[in-house]
């Protein structure tokens, strides 16, 4: 008797996993609508604590505006935001509405809802927005997703370190041999490496074209590492460990993020990080941080820029309430709320309001930061480019982790490491 | 005639008519108790793994079209820039460091803490590792490991400069295995702990009686009486060890380099951050017919030093 309840129990499982197979294959992805209510799943990467509380409360809002639109957020890490993706595509369970990085649109693009279609429900000024966020947004001409920020890549540094060495704070517009002299500096007289090195692709790329122009993919969109500007600028960032001996080397190929990590564990005086991080890093760090633009080259190409926004998934079953949904995260309020909280907006009317959030939070206990920050946002975006990707820029984030390493741990050539990621990536 | 020819026919047949009846009076309970677990077998494993070759034969990106590739996936395992060829000889090179040292660590440790007053707390202490969340045991050690880190600390005090573990070609594999030994140690150790204590007393007692040294003891009556335990446990360390993925994806992702990538690790980059489902197929399906091939080879040379009472 047990045996055959048992078996009865395998058979309804089997027949339930067959019928919820066949379901997800032909249902899309979430939001399923029961009497005009609709559940939309949106897919964010983890912003913190507080960070995600002000995207729950913009969750909340939409639910508020529309009272059949629940909207539930998850947030999975930045690391594996993409690589969820990929699978959730690979599974048809793509959320609704989907974060982007400007760098991996052409990667998911084909996944993803234009949305001239839906200008109705968004309520669209494009007048309203920076215009270098809303392009990094667009694919082929194409709108793919509304910006929420808009970020250039600045060099944070650690005021204290700065002040125990008796080295004088960078200004905007400092120089790549300045910004040496300062790491020999402080890494004499800290004992530890001044500056943190990094594979984020943003974080490492944006100090190379800093440093000499050099650019990791072409206009076209395919992978160029073995040029002689990008053996030039790679060989002088890995050289920073190996022969000047002022950098701190990540300690595993998984470490993606580190030297921005280190910078806020107040392990290493300065690292790149986005502009993204602005409100965070300041008040997670426990020391004064400042921000400076990035040190330029002779033939410095300035800083790149990046941004992230949220789409539609073609899957999706309910694209109009989801362009509703987004309408309200990104629209006026929603926008000025995310602002307050310390996010760097794409909506140019709600700088001021960035600004003066970081005021009240920061500038008590590390007094000019706010100015700092003003200044530095204006001096970076007036020369700062868009970062161009290829459509398998995720895979090749990999393999830079896993050959970069390498260089910077003096066991391989700049150069082998170049032509590694090259081959690997077609 | 008839009557000197039909007896032997009358006596024969009885017992393959009873075998009949009773096998077909067999048949249907066999076939209800053997139905769920069947079914279980094809949904579950079956299927799928036909799913995986027909996969395996095309182009089939995580969204776009499927097309034909036909055996292309198979063939760009070999081709320049593949990270196959690394990736099957570290999965080789994991499992000839893994199962040979695990299994004699485990049983020396389990003879050790036989004859231990404590030997339960032993047992539960050493088992602990298996129990904890690989990754979460994998990021500790990953911060014992690194520049800084405990390992590099205590090093230092004795003078001793250590290279940065897990970006270092030479010394990252092996870290990686350490924890793999470590993670996985008690388990075989619970299986043999738990054979020692089933060791036949009166076995044991002619033995020492007949006067054999407590080395000969070991090795010629106890761990011959072991071998089905060891061979179970060889067997599951090696497939297990064919399919290691988590420790070294998490404190290596795979590098320096290539140095630490394995089978199954190629297999969900290709897949997930790759796209293609296809062309992870086909290593998936390599890795398949390996761990079939030397699971059939065990059992068949299991024979020869596998003693079941």
């Amino acid at each position: 008797m047990k045996l055959k309840a048992k078996g009865l129990i395998a058979i309804c499982v089997g027949v339930g996993m067959a019928a919820a197979m066949t379901a997800c294959s032909s249902g899309g992805s979430s939001g399923g609508s029961n009497g005009g209510n609709v559940t939309l799943d949106w897919g964010f990467w983890d912003q913190g604590d507080a960070g995600n509380k002000t995207w729950q409360g913009l969750a909340d809002a939409v639910h508020k505006k529309y009272p059949n639109i629940t909207v539930k957020l998850t947030s999975p890490p930045f690391a594996d935001y993409f690589t969820k993706l990929q699978s959730q595509l690979a599974a048809n369970t793509t959320p609704c509405i989907v974060s982007m990085q400007s760098l991996r649109l052409p990667a998911f693009a084909s996944a993803m809802e234009p949305l001239t279609d839906y200008s109705s429900e968004l309520g669209f000024t494009a007048s309203d927005w920076n215009a270098g966020a809303l392009k990094a947004l667009q694919y082929q001409g194409k709108q793919y997703a509304i910006p929420y920020g808009f970020s250039t890549m600045v060099m944070y540094y650690n005021k204290d370190l700065f002040a125990k060495a008796g080295v004088a704070e960078p200004k905007n517009g400092w120089t790549i041999d300045e910004f040496e002299a300062d790491a020999k500096k402080i890494t004499a007289a800290t004992g530890k490496p001044a500056f943190g090195q990094s594979f984020s692709d943003l974080h490492m790329f944006s100090l190379l074209l800093a440093d000499n122009g050099a650019v990791p993919v072409t206009s076209g969109g395919k992978l160029d590492l073995t040029s002689s500007t990008m053996k030039d600028a790679f060989g002088w960032y890995s050289g920073l460990s190996t022969s000047q001996k002022v950098a701190s080397v990540p300690a595993s190929s998984s470490d993606i993020p580190w030297g921005e990590q280190q910078l806020v564990a107040g392990n290493v005086a300065m690292a790149v990080d986005g502009t993204w991080n602005l409100s965070s890093n300041a008040t997670q760090a426990g020391f004064k941080i400042g921000v400076v633009t990035l040190p330029q080259g002779a033939n410095g190409g300035g800083t790149f820029s990046a941004n992230s926004g949220f789409g539609i998934s073609k899957t999706c079953a309910n694209k109009k309430e989801a362009a509703q949904a987004i309408s309200v995260i990104t629209g006026a309020e929603g926008s000025a709320t995310a602002a307050e909280q310390g996010n760097v907006p794409a909506r140019t009317a709600n700088m001021p309001l960035f600004v003066k959030s970081l005021a009240d939070q920061v500038d008590p206990k590390n007094p000019g930061y706010s100015t700092q920050v003003e200044a530095t946002m204006a001096a970076s975006s007036k020369n700062a480019v868009p970062f161009i990707s290829t459509d398998s820029w995720d895979q090749t984030t990999k393999a830079i982790a896993r050959e970069f390493i390498l260089s910077y741990t003096g066991s391989q050539s700049p150069a082998q490491s170049l032509q590694n990621v090259q081959n690997s990536s077609k | 005639m008839t009557a000197i020819a039909s007896p032997p026919r009358t006596v024969a047949p009885p017992p393959v008519a009873r075998r009949r009846r009773r096998s077909r009076s067999e048949a249907r309970p066999a076939l209800g108790f053997l139905t769920p677990s069947a079914l279980g077998l094809t949904i579950f494993v079956l299927f799928p793994t036909i799913l995986a070759v027909v996969t395996s034969l095309f182009h089939w990106p995580t969204f776009g079209d499927v097309t034909w590739a036909g055996g292309q996936n198979y063939a760009d395992l070999f081709s320049a820039g593949s990270q196959f060829g690394p990736a099957l000889v570290n999965t080789v090179v994991f499992t000839v460091l893994v199962v040979p040292t695990n299994l004699v660590l485990t049983l020396a440790m389990a003879f050790w803490i036989a004859s231990s007053r404590y030997r339960r707390f032993y047992r539960v202490l050493f088992f602990l590792p298996v129990v904890t969340p690989t990754v979460a045991t994998a990021i500790i050690w990953k911060m014992l490991y690194q520049p800084g880190g405990m390992i590099d600390w205590v090093a230092s005090r004795f003078g001793i400069e250590l290279p940065n573990l897990l970006a270092t070609p030479s010394t990252a594999l092996l870290a990686v295995v350490v924890v793999i030994l470590w993670q996985g140690f008690g388990y075989n150790m619970l299986i043999f702990s738990a054979a020692i204590d089933q060791l036949p007393e009166d076995i044991l007692a002619a033995a020492a009686l007949d006067g054999a040294s407590p080395l000969r003891q070991l090795f010629q009556i106890k761990i011959p009486l072991m071998t089905p335990a060891i061979f179970f446990a060889s067997t599951v360390t090696m497939i297990q060890a064919f399919q290691i993925f988590s420790e070294p994806y998490v404190m290596t992702a795979g590098g320096p380099g290539n140095a630490t990538v394995t089978i199954v690790m190629d297999v969900y980059q290709t897949a997930f951050q790759g796209g293609q489902l296809g062309a992870a197929a086909a290593p998936a399906m390599v890795l398949f017919v390996l761990i079939l091939v030397i699971t059939m080879v065990q059992w068949i040379g299991q024979r020869k030093w596998v003693h079941y009472e």
